[in-house]
């Protein structure tokens, strides 16, 4: 994959992002219990002491009123993303990004949030650099953090005895706000047999995303198993945010693993 | 007078920064919220599930706002842990000062709002649950159904 069509696709990805999360803020924040319950004054106890800020830019930054001209500002700014390729908008992005976070007392969506800085971070690099030999440093960055995040997500499972007995999967299931999801972990627990192939499956395919150097022949495959996994975490715990930002993340691996000669072929 | 900075809040309120990629790892506690209203012995389970949206990979915006409810009660859960750990014994003053609680009570609210209560005040507690072990770990105090 040449280096002007990553930039383009990972800037794609990373406004579509933002777009689809902007668009759910929005419509979550129009409904009058999102303000009865993530009211600022519920938060500015915290906030006044939590944040090195003066009181009064607090007060602005995380009003109730202020949230809504953040997520509209974020609309806008995931529109212009990609055709200005500014990195003035992806700083503007990152911070208000950022302020999204704190108003959830640090995530709304977990792991999916630090994706969006892992891929905002290197946004940062690409479209800071005119010349190649610097902005793709920006692709190596998004592309050794989403490799670690497969590796160290397989790695801290293998660390727990749930996991390697097969346990683990029947239990998160029960924690689905899916009630077939729900079901399905009742179902599981009574075919240990079952899980526990399921169980290694989720922990080896993670791990293994470590043999893309030594065999790059392999990327596709392990990608398209990928999306199947992004998306198979979306139907059993709703997290359409997780496969979108991961998918953002999947142009840099391609590039990296041949323009930094991280292959062995 | 200017309170003092918490450094210790503001590396929570910025973790999305510093990545973390051990996702459904452990095992732990689950954490449920049951509440009872006067003249009613048992305890009702409050129920966040969803259903499932056609357009959901695009949009899921009923499923990400049940599930930032259920992270407000595991963020309460670790601040009664946290509460404990710094103080000994904690007041139910300390704990009704935290944003957590503030936003739980106001969920506990919109759910009940969406059943026909003919009371004007309900109680909850928080139980922590792993396999067939359950540990209530706070009863809250008589509280007004009125929005705060």
């Amino acid at each position: 994959m040449s280096l002007p069509m990553t930039e383009l696709i990972t800037l794609g990805f990373i406004s579509l992002f933002f777009l689809l999360s902007s668009f759910e803020l929005l419509k979550v924040a129009s409904q009058p219990q999102f303000f009865q319950i993530w009211n600022y004054q519920h938060l500015r106890n915290d906030l006044s002491v939590g944040l090195p800020l003066p009181h009064k830019l607090t007060n602005l930054l995380f009003s109730n009123q202020s949230f809504k001209w953040i997520l509209f500002l974020q609309l806008i700014l995931s529109v212009l993303l990609m055709p200005l390729s500014s990195p003035w908008i992806v700083i503007a992005m990152f911070l208000l990004h950022l302020l999204v976070c704190i108003r959830f007392r640090g995530t709304f969506n977990g792991g999916s949030d630090m994706m969006a800085f892992v891929l905002l971070t290197g946004a940062l690099i690409f479209t800071s650099f005119e010349s190649p030999e610097s902005s793709r440093f920006g692709f190596l960055y998004i592309a050794i953090h989403t490799i670690y995040s497969y590796f160290k997500a397989g790695f801290s499972k293998i660390a727990q005895k749930d996991w390697r007995s097969g346990r683990a999967l029947a239990f998160f299931f029960k924690r689905s706000l899916y009630p077939d999801i729900q079901k399905l972990s009742v179902w599981l627990s009574n075919h240990k047999a079952l899980s526990l192939v399921a169980c290694w499956i989720v922990i080896a395919f993670e791990i293994m995303i470590l043999i893309l150097p030594l065999f790059p022949n392999l990327i596709s495959i392990y990608f398209l198993i990928a999306l199947g996994f992004h998306f198979s975490v979306f139907v059993m715990f709703g997290l359409n945010r997780f496969f979108w930002i991961w998918l953002a993340a999947w142009p840099s691996i391609f590039y990296s693993l041949t323009a930094f000669g991280l292959t062995t072929k | 007078m200017l309170k003092p900075f918490n450094s210790k809040l503001f590396l929570v309120l910025i973790r999305a920064l510093f990545p973390r990629w051990n996702f459904f790892d452990f095992v732990g506690f689950n954490f449920q919220i049951s509440f009872k209203i006067p003249d009613q012995n048992h305890w009702e389970v409050l129920s966040f599930e969803v259903d499932r949206k056609s357009l959901g990979l695009a949009l899921n915006p009923e499923c990400n706002l049940n599930l930032a409810k259920v992270n407000v009660i595991e963020h309460f859960a670790q601040d009664i842990q946290q509460l404990t750990m710094e103080l000994n014994q904690i007041s139910l003053q300390d704990l009704q000062r935290k944003a957590s609680y503030l936003m739980l009570v106001e969920i506990i609210k919109v759910e009940l709002s969406k059943f026909e209560i003919n009371q004007s005040v309900f109680q909850f507690k928080l139980t922590a649950i792993k396999d067939s072990e359950e540990l209530d770990l706070f009863f809250s105090d008589w509280i007004s159904l009125v929005k705060s």
